[in-house]
């Protein structure tokens, strides 16, 4: 058994209880039990240090708890603002494709942009693609950041209309200077609105 | 973890060699970050905001593009707009739509010196030419310049439709409240009303800016290839690497930073301010570009600490005992959220017991540089306040403000107000050192004043990497991805030669680029020698263990017959006529045995365990013009175990100087169009060598289980206790209890005038 003891703001979210005992043999079991037990608290802990017997750790989840530990979940202790992480760096080279699909699943409204072809160099192969919402978040990469911003507006026309749409970025372009590829290649980008399946 | 470090003998730890980097940096040899350059290099400067607040609607830069020499110009749309967005991530968070409107502000303008464009040019007269040519259209709106006005019900709106976060009731409607903070224990009521004495205060404390001697500069170089590399004075180069990609859309997989020599951090070179802008104009111009920050840019763009307005009380009973707590801190967070309010409400009252406490804090946006992280951030803020009362509570109960702490502090066991308890630690033995030390019996003169005040932060574990190889001479090489800004290469290279056996000056510190070291969390939290100390203990406890199997290969017997004993293998066992074999000796034959030997090891720790400190000011006020000279000062502090005892009471000293800058003199003065006023170390005043005694230090040494040494971090703790401190050191002079910070001449003299004259209290 473990002592979990909840700050006055976590209480919010227990029912106002300060301290309950979990059968748990790691964090991740005990947020799991939590979860299950006070709704609303989903989502609050997964980020938070936890602090076991007085050991304060940073990322907890699979950190073991002895038995009678008593448990801490502690809000960020920040130094301000810019301590980059490499969680965030993470979180930008997953899946666009599975990206699309929660944010699909959340109720927005997505386009995805696909690299048809290459000529020359240009950073991302043929095949690359790029998340878009509706609320301008992207994940994913058709260009390594050369040509992106301008894929992001051109998709935000796209899912407007839902009519897809055929670019095409070069230093040949008048526009190469302001998004165009630097390092001399081209590349043809469709970008298109995420029907949905139902 | 721990090896009983209590009773271990250590050879080489402890020890104070030169520093490796010392030669170099003594002779100008070393290269920070302006140093660097390459064939073509372009020179790129930002275009900054004449308002504190105003909207963009539109920028022209044709006419700059048009001038010769010009090379790229970039604004906002050269960047992807990266939507605002707080992620929890690691200790803290980051929100890298605001890391990016930081960099170049998008929809707004926020503070006077925001940069809205970038050029880049041959020379950089011609770019600043160019910078001039940039027409932009300002809807110039009012700005939002103290918390009282950023608080107000009909306050401009920094940021419409932000989200507050965290506890507490929380406004409705837009505000520029954005973060709230609660922490509750026990019956506030029935707590106070145990009380025989109550003191209550409202304490003021300006915006200050960290003061590291080298301003931010780069170099980055964007390849035709689509690689990416940057050169940057910076405390974390893998943050840099994750910023770049995410504020200029690069892929991550494509950068590579190496950190340069760093003049000095303090927190405010974790963010990125210039690096990103670099990138895209090299891009852009295809060509490298370097970007250096003028002393009057590092003070308008670039990371201060928050300004604070805090309210306070604190009950005791007639005996001394603490019962009860209450305080309210606001902060200013800048133009964007991420102010260290919680880490302020975190540590202001955790160094005593206090049964029954509620501590409130709050941050506010407003119209003036984005905060970053400064040493420590947030404590010394929360202390000056909290350990203001304390001293009050002494003055009234007549006790000894050493004792008075004593009797009401934390102890193993103890609970943090935030709710974890405290395993070991060492503040009633740092009380005691003081206590105990000659300064604390010193007579003081007429106008003179002695003032004590303590201090607690938390120390960070967080991510680290290290590599250590063996030379074939049997000398070494400790690889680590941490830029060197307290003296950490040579505590590195004192902990691999412990394990090696070996003398420190056979070890040689190396600090990586993001190729070719294991991912590293910053310099910063004071974490690098408990953590990457800790990861180089494990890579070179590998290496140990290699070398240990190459002797048991040379002598063709078992492994666990063959001990590492002060550089040697040593044949035991049946063995033990073979005797002992030098590292040199097995080096040379590190060809014949396996090829070279490397280890690396990578550790992710739990925080490294509290420090405490407590200083004693000494100082005299002149009457007549209110100046003050600090005639004594001594720091107290529990290291866990030093490394370097020079670089750790290097850090107490440096926390020192930087605490007693800002008690006395440092603050931004703004005018009332949110101008800075005193962007310069002229008008700003940080405190020089001939301003400073000599600052006396007492290392004291309460192991820390979690490291195999007993290592505590050392380098924020020093700057929570000096405004305290020196508070109540100015209270003793003068007779006057000193509320707002800094204690400069002019507000002294009034000060002592005022309470001299009963009619203007």
């Amino acid at each position: 058994m473990a002592t979990v003891i909840f700050s006055t703001a976590q209480r919010r979210f227990t029912n106002d209880e300060e301290r309950i005992e979990i059968e748990a043999s790691r964090v991740d079991e005990l947020i799991r039990v939590l979860y299950a037990r006070y709704a609303d608290l989903d989502g609050e802990l997964e980020h938070a240090a936890v602090s076991v017997d007085g050991v304060l750790h940073n990322d907890a989840l699979y950190v073991p708890i002895p038995p009678g530990a008593e448990i801490h979940f502690v809000g960020a202790i920040g130094g301000g603002s810019g301590d980059a992480v490499s969680e965030a760096l993470n979180d930008r080279t997953s899946d666009p494709l599975a990206c699309a699909r929660a944010w699909q699943d959340s109720g927005r409204t997505v386009a995805i942009a696909t690299v048809l072809e290459t000529w020359g160099s240009s950073p991302c192969p043929a095949g690359s693609q790029l998340a878009i919402d509706d609320q301008g978040r992207f994940e994913g990469s058709v260009s390594g950041g050369c040509v992106e911003s301008a894929v992001i507006e051109s998709a935000q026309a796209v899912m407007a209309s839902g009519v897809p749409t055929l670019l095409e970025f070069g230093v040949a372009d008048e526009e190469a200077w302001a998004v165009g590829l630097a390092c001399g290649g081209r590349v043809q980008i469709y970008v298109e609105r995420v029907e949905s399946a139902a | 973890m721990s090896d009983g470090n209590s009773e271990r003998k250590f050879k080489q730890v402890g020890s104070r060699p030169i520093r490796h980097d010392g030669l170099d940096k003594v002779t100008g040899r070393a290269r920070f970050g302006a140093d660097y350059t390459l064939p073509g290099t372009l020179q790129g400067v930002f275009v900054r905001s004449p308002h504190a607040h105003a909207r963009i609607l539109s920028i022209d830069t044709s006419k700059a593009e048009k001038l010769p020499g010009v090379r790229a110009v970039i604004t906002a749309d050269d960047f992807p707009n990266v939507p605002m967005k707080w992620i929890p991530s690691g200790p803290t968070g980051i929100d890298f739509g605001a890391s990016s409107r930081t960099v170049m502000a998008r929809e707004k303008v926020l503070f006077h010196g925001h940069a809205f464009a970038a050029v880049a040019a041959a020379t950089r007269e011609i770019a600043e030419e160019a910078g001039k040519l940039i027409e932009v259209e300002f809807e110039v709106l009012k700005p939002v310049l103290s918390i009282e006005e950023a608080l107000a019900p009909d306050a401009p709106i920094l940021h419409e439709g932000q989200e507050v976060q965290g506890a507490g009731d929380k406004p409705e409607g837009d505000s520029n409240i954005t973060n709230q903070v609660l922490f509750e224990g026990g019956e506030l009521d029935a707590g106070f009303a145990e009380a025989d004495v109550v003191v209550e205060g409202l304490f003021e404390t300006p915006m200050v800016h960290q003061g590291y001697i080298e301003p931010h500069a780069c170099l980055a170089n964007a390849r035709e290839d689509g690689t990416i590399e940057v050169w940057a004075s910076t405390q974390g180069a893998f943050g840099v690497k994750s910023e770049i990609a995410s504020i200029s859309g690069a892929d991550p997989n494509s950068i590579k930073v190496t950190p340069t020599e760093i003049g000095g951090g303090f927190g405010g070179k974790i963010p990125v301010y210039l690096e990103p802008a670099a990138v895209l104009l090299s891009r852009k111009a295809g060509r490298p570009v370097k970007m250096t920050m003028t002393r009057e840019e590092v003070f308008r763009g670039t990371g201060p600490t928050s300004g604070s307005r805090m309210w306070a009380r604190i009950g005791a009973k007639a005996d001394g005992t603490f019962v009860a707590a209450e305080t309210r801190l606001e902060f200013e967070s800048g133009a964007f959220r991420g102010s260290p309010v919680g880490a302020a409400c975190m540590t202001i009252l955790t160094p005593y017991e206090i049964p029954n406490f509620r501590i409130f804090g709050l941050e506010v946006v407003l119209n003036k540089p984005r905060v970053a992280a400064y040493r420590a951030p947030g404590a010394p803020i929360g202390a000056f306040a909290a350990e203001s009362l304390i001293d009050e509570l002494a003055r009234k109960l007549n006790r000894d403000p050493v004792d008075l702490r004593l009797q009401n502090a934390i102890e193993e066991g103890g609970r943090a107000k935030y709710g974890p308890p405290f395993g070991p630690i060492g503040f009633k033995q740092t009380l005691e050192a003081v206590k105990a030390h000659p300064h604390y019996k010193q007579e003081l003169g007429p106008n003179q004043g002695r003032g004590v005040a303590a201090g607690f932060w938390f120390n960070a574990g967080m991510q680290s990497s290290a590599t250590v190889s063996v030379n074939d001479d049997g000398s070494a090489i400790v690889r680590t991805g941490n830029p060197d800004i307290g003296g950490s290469r040579a505590s590195m290279a004192l902990m691999a030669a412990e394990e090696l056996g070996i003398d420190v000056t056979r070890v040689r510190p190396i600090v990586g680029d993001t190729d070719s070291v294991g991912y590293c969390d910053a310099t910063g939290g004071s974490r690098v020698t408990y953590a990457t100390g800790m990861a180089v203990i494990e890579a070179t406890r590998q290496v140990v263990d290699h070398l240990r199997a190459r002797a048991a290969t040379i002598w063709n017997i078992e492994l666990d017959s063959v001990e590492w004993q002060d550089g040697n293998a040593v044949a035991i066992n049946g063995s033990a006529e073979k005797g002992s074999m030098s590292i040199e000796e097995i080096a040379k034959q590190n060809r014949m045995t396996g090829g070279p030997v490397v280890a690396s090891a990578s550790v992710n720790p739990p925080a490294a365990g509290p420090g405490f400190g407590v200083h004693v000011c000494d100082l005299e006020v002149d009457p007549e013009t209110g100046t003050t000279r600090v005639l004594r000062y001594t720091v107290a502090q529990d290291a866990g175990k030093a490394i370097h005892p020079t670089y750790v009471e290097g850090q107490y000293q440096g926390g020192a100087a930087q605490g007693i800058g800002w008690a006395l003199n440092e603050e931004y003065l703004w005018d009332e169009e949110g101008r800075v006023e005193n962007a310069g170390f002229l008008d700003y005043r940080v405190p020089v060598a001939s301003d400073l005694p000599m600052i006396d230090t007492i290392i004291v040494e309460v192991a820390n289980p979690l490291h195999p040494y007993g290592v505590r971090g050392v380098g924020e703790t020093p700057i929570v206790p000096p405004l305290g401190t020196v508070a109540n050191a100015m209270r003793d002079a003068t007779g006057v209890r000193f509320h707002r910070l800094p204690m400069s001449p002019p507000r002294v003299l009034d000060a002592i005038e005022s309470a001299g004259d009963p009619s203007k209290d």
